[in-house]
């Protein structure tokens, strides 16, 4: 079955179809969830509620983007938009991701671990940002329009994020010991 | 000699430096260090694999779905028609030994299993019938087997992260070959049990690190 028919059948409410989009795509829509929650149980409550609203908005699904990109917007503006955001994130404990990426070696488990746990750190607009561009590949132009802000705002919360990733990966997480502005010290 | 900025070089990343930030880097051992060091945080962040939701997501989003009247039954696709004879016989099998397993492994008693074994008796007669009892089936199969590699993990400490990276790369397999074969009630099987162990384990690195051990 092609994936149009899928779509086709899905609209209709067939129940195998919805189980295989689902199959196919819950990997995605978890993983931009998850590193823009920061969170295990709000991430849960999120990517439930993003399938939900992918789900009662199929039916209008025409085709006019491809699926992924429809559903991946879905995914982003459920995460960022989700209602219980400021209740949840007072009650926000730092716990470990909720899936881990492959593990074909020890090392490469660990580094990953360590940038999902160092993600976790970073203040939610950094996060959000640097998730947006650097993981998922949007935009400034694009993340400005997720988040209502304007592309010189979401770069210079990238830059900050970035070096704040930098402190957390570093042995021991010492600081550079650098300027931290956007200032340039040249001799 | 002062550096150039931490945000200055992560600016850097993307684009391209001035000519005194360019005659700074061409100059500074270090700067150019912290620069490679940011591109390859950078890198590390763009290849970040997808992360596999928890086994329980389907239930609660198919549970909503299903109050809100989204779904109607799966259509019965022809080619699909071989497949319910399986299902039943792949049904009944891990209902008998999850039951027995799960009732072994708790310490339940014969009076309790032989239950459990009457139960696995009652066959269901369709594939919905089928298809939620293995549902009900997994449920009761990942329970206890949480609880059993809680107990044998106590009682013979592993190296979690060892076993973190083995889960993940069963889970990876496995998920690959529900792409090929979604609906094979053994590769699901295998699946959810792998993907229940890894969060099993992740939870138990997670309690590690907040009791002030390092788990990295």
């Amino acid at each position: 079955m092609t994936d149009l028919e899928l779509i086709r059948q899905a609209q209709d409410g067939d129940a195998f179809a919805i189980r295989e989009l689902y199959r196919q795509h819950s990997g995605r829509m978890y993983s931009v969830v998850r590193r823009l929650a920061g969170d295990d149980a709000l991430a849960e409550d999120w990517a439930q509620e993003a399938w939900v609203r992918v789900f009662r908005a199929l039916p209008g699904f025409r085709g006019e983007s491809r699926f992924t990109t429809w559903l991946h917007r879905i995914a982003v503006n459920s995460a960022l938009h989700g209602r219980r955001w400021r209740e949840r994130r007072s009650r926000h404990e730092t716990t470990m991701p909720a899936g881990m990426p492959e593990g074909s070696s020890q090392d490469q488990t660990v580094l990953r671990l360590r940038l999902e746990k160092a993600l976790e750190k970073l203040p939610d607009r950094m996060r959000q940002v640097l998730v947006l561009h650097d993981v998922e590949g949007y935009t400034h132009q694009e993340i400005g329009e997720f988040l209502g802000v304007t592309p010189g705002t979401s770069k210079s919360q990238l830059f900050k994020a970035r070096a704040r990733m930098r402190d957390f990966l570093r042995p021991g997480e010492k600081k550079s010991g650098r300027p931290n502005g956007e200032e340039v010290c040249l001799t | 000699m002062s550096h150039l900025s931490i945000e200055t070089l992560a600016r850097l990343i993307d684009e391209v430096p001035s000519a005194e930030e360019a005659a700074h880097l061409d100059r500074c051992d270090e700067c150019r260090a912290e620069l490679e060091g940011l591109k390859a945080d950078a890198a590390a962040m763009a290849g970040l694999p997808e992360i596999e939701p928890p086994s329980t997501q389907w239930l609660a989003v198919e549970s909503r779905l299903a109050a809100e009247g989204l779904l109607r039954p799966a259509t019965r696709h022809a080619s699909h028609r071989w497949f319910r004879p399986l299902m039943q016989a792949a049904a009944a099998i891990v209902i008998f030994v999850v039951g027995s397993y799960t009732g072994s492994l708790l310490g339940l008693r014969a009076a309790d299993d032989t239950a459990t074994v009457a139960s696995a008796a009652s066959v269901p007669v369709t594939a919905d019938a089928a298809a939620a009892a293995v549902r009900a089936a997994e449920s009761s199969y990942l329970t206890a087997l949480t609880r059993y590699a809680e107990l044998v993990q106590r009682a013979d400490p592993v190296d979690p992260l060892a076993r973190l990276a083995a889960l993940e790369s069963i889970v990876l397999t496995t998920r690959a070959a529900l792409g090929q074969s979604p609906a094979d009630p053994v590769i699901n099987g295998y699946h959810l049990t792998a993907l229940a162990q890894r969060d099993a384990t992740i939870k138990r690195l997670a309690s590690t690190s907040s009791a002030g051990q390092t788990w990295f």
